[in-house]
């Protein structure tokens, strides 16, 4: 029997889980909080606390798949190496006027003349010269390259020539003869947009420090846990790459949290075309599988502020999860999320102190919307503070403090809090308060940590209600599952081309109808989704049998629930998609196919199209086994665009021919 | 007053320059403001003319002399509209793809546009996909149109989509397709985000989409 070993850093918890790859089982699985400033010290916990509770021994492991949120978190926090980006051919004065500029990620971007033209014909030679200049003035200065050719999509000629330059240059500047790494557009994408190409290659290049120190650090941790099974890493669509393939390409890991879930929701639920629901700590996220993939978004992953021109998941993700932020506003509205916090009970039972603290605000009684809130130390800081941050943070050297105090120490409380959301910001202190973890625990339905602070908690919340603390806590569930059954008919509707503006009164009156919150009303609604729901995540229980109710809805829940994303981790497959395309040159004599490394001209179409499929298929299949797959099948879909001309104008215009060719294997257990 | 709006809008359908010119210094002269006289009579005229041509009733000569008209009614009115007054319902950046020199009917479509108070900037013919691409960038254009008269150009309309794409600006604007061999599935296949089948519809298209 080999076994997998699937892995997955979430926000909140990093979870681990044992899949027999004989039968697709679950063996074993555990989980361990996710360390943001170290990923690999959580994964070192989950990987040890996995192995030791199932008695498995390291050696029988033969795969190891990872699915992680650092290139979506350090995108989305703006982190990563100083990078240098060299655009071919682009016009600077267009850039500029209609702001793209702004969408190139780093600051330090170089205008070569170059380029081609939509059919793939040169505008007008490299300029080898400037290439070679601007790598020569930045040795030391950045840590990769990024280059993106005008219409490189059609013919990379320029960018792979000027990567040559590049490699070349750097490696006769670096101490080890290794050149620096260096990212093309039209490798990461072969559709037209130079702008987002451009975008797509800047931040793969500056992720690629990054990932390559996570992937290093966990070998380490395997190598120490005695797994010598190779890593693989999960992409946005779910499928796998080797480590060394990821380390090159770590753009195309953004989403492979969200990928794993869903292929992991569709292994364990044995379902292929289901609504994917991921309840977490932080987040909420939704995704459709379809004929057992998750369904892709064509337009490319947007993340953060930028939009990519990576294929992943189609996510819809909110701010919504086991452990956001309760809350009453100024009107004593109930708010939930988006931000994340320390729940009271997980607080209380590793500081029994805070217990105290509550009781002594409960008694006291207060209307400051962060009464029940506490800061906590998270780690030592890295990069300067000011004086009054050090002081706060010294503050909380002894253990946990009530957020009351701490804005009562610092001066006026507005720059009090500035202040502490500031080293919340940087990751140095964490906030405690209630969540919807707690209120779960008020009334009995989870127990882990320590009720007493929950309860506390939602007492002093549901004293400023006026009402009994466990009908405040039932309306907080209530809400939780009325929030995500509306993200999913929110999703539904997206998916269908529908923006659901949920400020038109009509709209929100019609859905609070049929989620049976009418107040009597003559109208009686009903919404459901064809598809069944899956719901994974830890705390899917607890929210999604009352969401399916409000959408007369199936409901699965499968077993090992709680780690799917783990699951999925190991459960995808190694797929490469190369596209090619063959268009028609001026004057219809001939017909020219762009092959990822080459343009080449032929007297007919279907010569054109023969030679395609002649030489891809074993360049892919070579493509796709470096990126870690055995047994691999290449599918060719063909589709030709041709539209007629109006009658009496005779023939029908040819426009393109589309191949896109699918590689795909099993994760091949050799290293 | 009412009157002599009336008779612009008939001269000018009638194609006649030189007294819908005299006819707008007269109403202006009258105290009919420049607004007035654009909307009601001018525009009103040019609408007269677009019905009748889609119905088969006039011809293309006799809608391009009824431009004329309208352009001539124009010179006389175009100082005086302050930019407020100016019904400009959006930029229209025109012009017939690369390789087709064809020109009546993008001329007829401009005139039109212009009768119904677009403001055009004219490529002219054989129209390289990078000049759609510069002319965009330069006037930042509503809408953009193109014109193909032959089904071997047909094939540079994707062409100079492909250019919009690449350069970022597809979004920014919206295309409309048209000429006698150009289909509606066409310009779906394209990628365009609209077909009109002759210059009377352009203006409706175009309108919805300004």
């Amino acid at each position: 029997m080999t076994i997998a070993l699937g892995i997955d850093t979430g926000g909140t918890y990093t979870d681990a889980a044992l899949v027999d790859e004989g039968t697709g089982q679950v063996l074993h699985s555990a989980k361990a909080l996710t360390t943001r400033w170290d990923l690999s010290v959580g994964i070192g916990k989950a990987i040890a606390a996995v192995l030791s509770q199932g008695g498995v021994a390291a050696s029988r492991v033969s795969l190891v798949a990872l699915s992680t949120t650092l290139a979506t978190n350090a995108i989305v926090e703006g982190q990563g190496s100083p990078v240098c980006l060299i655009l071919i051919g682009y016009d600077r004065d267009l850039m500029r006027e209609f702001g793209f500029e702004g969408a190139l990620v780093t600051p330090d971007v170089v205008y070569v003349r170059g380029g081609h033209d939509a059919i793939g014909d040169e505008v007008e030679p490299l300029d080898e010269q400037a290439v070679r200049e601007a790598v020569a003035s930045r040795i030391g200065r950045v840590a990769a390259f990024a280059v993106s050719g005008y219409f490189a999509a059609r013919n990379p000629a320029h960018e792979l020539r000027a990567r040559a330059i590049i490699e070349e240059t750097t490696a006769r500047h670096s101490d080890d003869g290794r050149p620096l790494p260096v990212t093309c557009g039209h490798e990461l994408s072969v559709r037209l947009n130079a702008v987002r190409r451009a975008t797509t290659a800047a931040l793969n290049a500056r992720l690629i420090p990054l990932l390559q120190d996570l992937i290093s650090t966990v070998q380490r941790t395997l190598a120490e846990q005695g797994i010598s099974a190779p890593l693989m890493v999960v992409k946005g669509d779910g499928s796998l790459v080797r480590a060394d393939w990821a380390m090159l390409r770590p753009v195309e890991t953004i989403l492979s949290g969200p990928a794993a879930s869903a292929v992991g929701a569709w292994h364990l639920a044995g379902r292929r075309d289901v609504w994917v629901v991921d309840v977490g700590g932080t987040t909420t996220d939704i995704a459709a599988l379809r004929g057992g993939h998750p369904r892709l978004n064509p337009e490319g992953a947007r993340v953060g502020q930028w939009q990519t021109m990576v294929e992943a998941v189609d996510v819809r993700t909110t701010g919504l999860g086991g452990d956001s932020l309760v809350r009453l506003d100024g009107e004593r509205r109930l708010l939930i999320g988006p931000g994340r916090v320390v729940p009271l009970c997980l607080l209380a039972s590793d500081h029994p102190d805070v217990v105290a603290e509550l009781e002594r605000q409960a008694a006291q009684g207060g209307d400051e919307p962060w009464v029940g809130q506490f800061a906590l130390l998270q780690r030592r800081p890295v990069n300067a503070l000011a004086d009054e941050e050090r002081s706060l943070l010294r503050s909380l050297a002894d253990g946990p403090r009530p957020v009351t105090a701490l804005l009562r120490e610092g001066g006026y409380p507005l720059v009090a809090l500035r202040r502490l959301e500031r080293l919340e910001a940087l990751g140095l202190v964490a906030r405690a308060g209630f969540t919807p973890t707690d209120a779960l625990h008020v009334l009995g339905r989870f127990r882990r940590w320590d009720a007493r602070a929950s309860g506390l908690g939602a007492g002093l919340l549901a004293a400023r209600l006026g009402c009994a603390a466990e009908a405040f806590c039932e309306r907080v569930v209530a809400a939780v599952s009325e929030k995500v059954a509306r993200e999913l008919v929110t999703k539904v509707l997206a998916d269908e081309g529908v923006a659901a503006d949920w400020t038109m009164p009509a709209l929100d009156a019609l859905f609070a109808r049929s989620v049976g919150n009418g107040n009597g009303s003559s109208l009686n609604c009903r919404l459901g989704l064809r598809e069944p729901i899956v719901a994974i995540g830890a705390p899917a229980a607890a929210y999604m049998p009352a969401v399916a109710d409000m959408l007369h809805t199936d409901l699965i829940i499968p077993d090992h629930a709680d780690v799917a994303n783990a699951v999925g981790a190991v459960a995808g497959g190694v797929v490469q998609t190369w596209r090619v395309m063959v268009q028609p040159l001026p004057g219809g004599e001939a017909f020219r196919v762009h092959l990822p490394g080459e343009v080449r001209d032929f007297p007919t179409v279907e010569d054109a199209v023969a030679y395609a499929e002649r030489m891809v298929p074993a360049e892919l299949a070579a493509a796709v086994r470096r990126a870690g797959a055995a047994d691999v099948d290449v599918h060719i879909a063909r589709e030709d665009r041709v539209a007629m001309a109006q009658a009496g104008w005779g023939h029908e215009v040819y426009l393109c021919t589309e191949l896109t060719f699918t590689a795909a294997g099993r994760p091949s257990p050799a290293r | 007053m009412a009157d002599i709006l009336q008779k612009i809008a008939t001269k000018l359908y009638e194609g006649e320059d030189e007294e819908v010119a005299e006819l707008v210094q007269k109403a202006l002269d009258s105290g009919l403001t420049p607004k007035e006289i654009l909307q009601d009579g001018l525009i009103a005229g040019m609408d007269q003319v677009g019905k009748d041509f889609k119905a088969g009733d006039l011809f293309v000569p006799e809608v391009l002399i009824a431009a004329r008209a309208m352009h001539a009614g124009m010179n006389v009115l175009r100082p005086l509209l302050s930019a407020s007054d100016s019904p400009t319902v959006g930029k229209y950046v025109i012009g017939t793809v690369k390789g087709d020199l064809h020109d009546i009917g993008k001329n007829l479509v401009k005139m039109m546009l212009e009768g119904a108070g677009f403001e055009t900037v004219d490529l002219g013919t054989d129209v390289a996909p990078e000049a759609f691409v510069q002319a965009v960038r330069e006037h930042k254009p509503r809408i953009v149109g193109m014109s193909a008269l032959l089904t071997t150009t047909m094939v540079n309309m994707k062409s100079t989509i492909d250019a919009l794409n690449e350069a970022g600006l597809r979004e920014s604007v919206k295309i409309m397709v048209g000429g006698a061999p150009v289909t509606a599935a066409f310009a779906q296949q394209i990628g365009a985000d609209a077909y009109a089948p002759d210059a009377a519809t352009a203006v409706d298209v175009a309108r919805k989409l300004a």
